[in-house]
């Protein structure tokens, strides 16, 4: 890129050229939760072909979901490598490439890796790297912007039946092979992500990182926890209500409403998040006193709801307490972490239910999880301090050398 | 009841009376050569006399119709007895405005506990077996009702009609297959105000299948209709896409049945051709479960696309399926991915000359004050100030 003899303190813009940064983390959204909603259409007909049994069957959608998360750490080092547009773009074409060999595959281990593994390492790539130069073009406005691009995950109930048509026009090889030339359209809106020269403080930053680490992996366990709790959550709830479009779009609408209110700073965002968390878990501690419809409807609303505010507020949180500098890697971790949850939750709820033969088990190991991820926030005042004391010290000194 | 007859065989008073409801016919047993047999009305002063070898098997209705008795036939006994414990049963019922007794006397004797009573069936398909099936009305339902029963074996097949109505008197009752009158074989009674019908049939091939109905009344006539059905085969609704060069496997089965045998035709329109009756390569037809059948077909091309039809073949009839096979060539979805790749190819070309105009413009310009995402950015900050040397080759570093 050209060599810009700009100043390189210019804080981050907050809009501009940061909306088609949104774009394209929008898309990204819709694409990568679209891919694993879709993926509920191609099991039961990879089932039919390949004639597996539902367990072999569902391998390809654990590892494509739980591999999202776990490459995180991966994608930031290739992200240092290559640079943000390059890996983007890479990701999107391991996803349309996935997709486009899974278009002659043969068996069901074939699948694991060309529709499990290819994809699921892609966006992972594509996610991680959106989030990332979201939060280096957004500062004042990130919680709303996040929560603007994560609303991409309620349009993809369209995918759905789009893929139903393509699997009856085409037969499901000529379905994966449109699938995947669609996916391809991530490769020019990666080519948005624009490289920027954010640094949010001094040049003495790099001195300032070690002090971070008390506040980041709490941000990354809190993470996991909140995670797990949200697959877990899905597991449940889709397993006794019906899925219907009202919880989504709840969701989607509280998640710009808590951005925007995250966003007007009135009080530190971390402490909406840990609110969020602590009202979801008592929202999933009261669930099991749901028994008729109108009280189900109620705890599927509410929680929509809260779920939706803290949704919006992980990635701002996170910033907050890591840092623009370290963003990529802390994200890494957290999203490594949040696989482990991933992959964890729904046998763990299964388990639970099959042991105790009611739904009420999971709820309250849930509702405990978004109680105990609430906890780690509560050090994050005392990690400040900790860090504030010692970037006064380095303050000094640095003042003193200029 | 009994009574003894001059000759030492046992006769019985047999009492015409209503059959109780929801109970197979209680039939008197006459001994095979009973001297004598009084049957009649119990108001009736005059009984029918009827000799024990002319009473025949069969219905026996009184002449007002308004009762009837089954007739079996006792093997023999071997000698006169005279002094055998008997079993009765005494079952009160009402029939309109009378009332009546029917009574279904049982002998059992302890000399004869080797030999076995036997009963003869009215029909001659006692190995098969009986299914029940039936239906009511009343009076004012405007809609006929019917029933699907579904067979697939010969067996006995009971229908009754029961009719509920105030007025019971102006009723006829009739038996309809199609649309022929059935003559024989039904049975009716009555209970307070219901009344019941019952036709018997031996389905044992397809010519006994197909609809039965049973009619009451005489001004407004009420219908209740047996549709008498070989099981249901299930194809494919969707039909299946597949490409040329292909190989595709065409399924049909049904629920819970077993036929006999199963054959494939195919065709276009109406005509229907046999397939895979000469064995060959391309079509192979296998039977992995007895409830279902698949027809294999290898290297498929344009010809074989249309409709494929399974039959399977019952005792009873035959009943089909059907499958819809559609043939693509590769091209077709080729095509579609092909344009959409060349929409991508030319977003990218679009943003790659986009990018290399904003280069352009910047590069005789560039004098530090503009930023590289173009002109329409808000400057938050003022631009410059802390433009110093090192910091400024690192964060150009860091950037890229």
């Amino acid at each position: 890129m050209l060599k810009r003899k700009v100043q390189p303190y210019k804080k981050t813009l907050d809009g501009g050229w940061g909306w088609m940064v949104i774009f394209h983390f929008f898309l990204v959204n819709v694409f990568v939760m679209g891919m694993t909603k879709t993926f509920a259409i191609f099991f039961v007909v990879f089932q039919e072909e390949f004639e597996g049994t539902s367990e072999q069957t569902g391998w390809i959608g654990s590892i494509m979901s739980s591999l999202r998360f776990f490459a995180g750490p991966l994608v930031a080092v290739i992200c240092d490598l290559t640079g943000e547009k390059t890996a983007s773009s890479l990701g999107a074409f391991l996803v349309a490439g996935g997709y486009l060999i899974s278009s002659w595959a043969t068996s069901i281990p074939f699948l694991c890796v060309t529709m499990g593994f290819l994809p699921g390492l892609g966006s992972a790539f594509l996610y991680q790297v959106a989030a990332v130069v979201t939060t280096k073009y957004f500062k004042k406005r990130l919680a709303l912007s996040t929560a603007i691009a994560r609303s991409g995950m309620g349009l993809t109930f369209l995918l759905a039946p789009f893929t139903k048509v393509l699997i009856d026009l085409y037969d499901w090889t000529g379905a994966l092979i449109l699938l995947g030339a669609i996916t391809l359209h991530l490769v020019p809106s990666s080519m948005l992500l624009r490289p920027t020269h954010t640094k949010s403080k001094s040049s003495s930053d790099i001195k300032d990182e070690s002090s971070l680490s008390p506040s980041g992996p709490e941000a990354a366990c809190r993470t996991e926890t909140s995670c797990c709790n949200e697959i877990q959550e899905l597991a449940i709830r889709d397993s006794i209500t019906q899925k219907e479009g009202q919880p989504g779009i709840t969701e989607t609408v509280s998640q710009i409403i808590s951005g925007w209110v995250a966003d007007q700073n009135w009080i530190k965002k971390y402490h909406y998040h840990m609110s969020y968390l602590i009202l979801c878990g008592i929202t999933n501690l009261l669930a099991p006193l749901a028994t008729t419809f109108p009280l189900l409807m109620t705890y599927t609303i509410s929680f929509a709801v809260f779920s939706g505010g803290y949704l919006a507020l992980i990635l701002p949180v996170l910033v907050d307490l890591s840092g623009n500098s370290t963003v990529h890697s802390f994200l890494g971790l957290a999203s490594f972490f949040a696989g482990m949850a991933v992959l964890s939750g729904p046998p763990l709820a299964g388990w639970l239910y099959d042991y105790t033969q009611t739904y009420t088990g999971s709820f309250y190991f849930s509702g405990a999880c978004y109680l105990l991820s609430s906890v780690s926030l509560f050090f994050v005042p005392l990690a400040e301090r900790r860090k504030n004391s010692l970037t006064t010290k380095k303050e000094d000194c640095s003042q003193v050398r200029a | 009841m009994g009574c003894c007859s001059s000759s030492g065989g046992w006769c019985m008073k047999v009492v015409l009376g209503q059959l109780t409801p929801g109970r197979a016919e209680t039939p008197a047993v006459l001994a095979d050569e009973a001297p004598v047999v009084t049957a009649g009305h119990p108001n009736d002063p005059q009984p029918v006399e009827v000799r024990g070898a002319d009473v025949s098997m069969g219905t026996w209705q009184s002449p007002d119709r308004s009762s009837i008795l089954g007739v079996r036939r006792l093997k023999k006994p071997a000698a006169p007895f005279t002094s055998l414990p008997v079993q009765e049963e005494i079952t009160t019922t009402k029939y309109s405005n009378l009332s009546l007794e029917s009574h279904n006397i049982s002998v059992t004797a302890a000399p004869y506990t080797s030999l076995p009573v036997q009963e003869e069936m009215m029909t001659k398909y006692s190995n098969l077996s009986l299914e029940s099936h039936s239906i009511s009305m009343t009076e004012n339902s405007n809609m006929p009702v019917e029933k699907n029963i579904t067979l697939e074996r010969p067996s006995n097949v009971e229908l009754t009609c029961q009719f509920t109505s105030g007025d019971l008197n102006s009723v006829n009752v009739t038996w309809k297959k199609g649309d022929t009158l059935l003559e024989d074989n039904y049975l009716v009674n009555a209970t307070g105000s219901i009344l019941y019908t019952q036709y018997r049939v031996a389905v044992i091939d397809s010519k006994q299948m197909g609809s039965y109905s049973c009619f009451f009344g005489k001004k407004k006539q009420q219908k209740g209709t047996f549709n008498l059905k070989v099981p249901e085969v299930n194809g494919k609704t969707k039909p299946l896409i597949t490409y040329m060069g292909d190989s595709v496997v065409l399924m049909c089965k049904c629920q819970d049945c077993l036929p006999l045998n199963w054959t494939w035709y195919g065709g276009n329109g109406s005509v229907q051709v046999p397939i895979g009756v000469p064995v060959n390569d391309k079509h192979v037809i296998s039977r992995k479960h007895a409830n279902e059948t698949s027809l294999k077909i290898t290297q498929l091309s344009e010809d074989d696309q249309g409709t494929y039809w399974c039959h399977a073949i019952f005792e009873l009839g035959e009943s089909e399926g059907h499958v819809e096979l559609v043939v693509l060539s590769y091209l077709v979805p080729l095509k579609a991915f092909c344009a959409i790749v060349a929409e991508v190819v030319l977003l990218v070309t679009i943003i790659l000359l986009f990018e290399m105009y904003t280069q352009k413009k910047k590069k005789p310009s560039d004098d530090g004050k503009e930023f590289e995402q173009g002109e329409e950015l808000k400057l938050d900050d003022s631009n410059g100030i802390e433009n110093s040397g090192p910091r400024h080759r690192k964060n150009e570093s860091m950037g890229q």
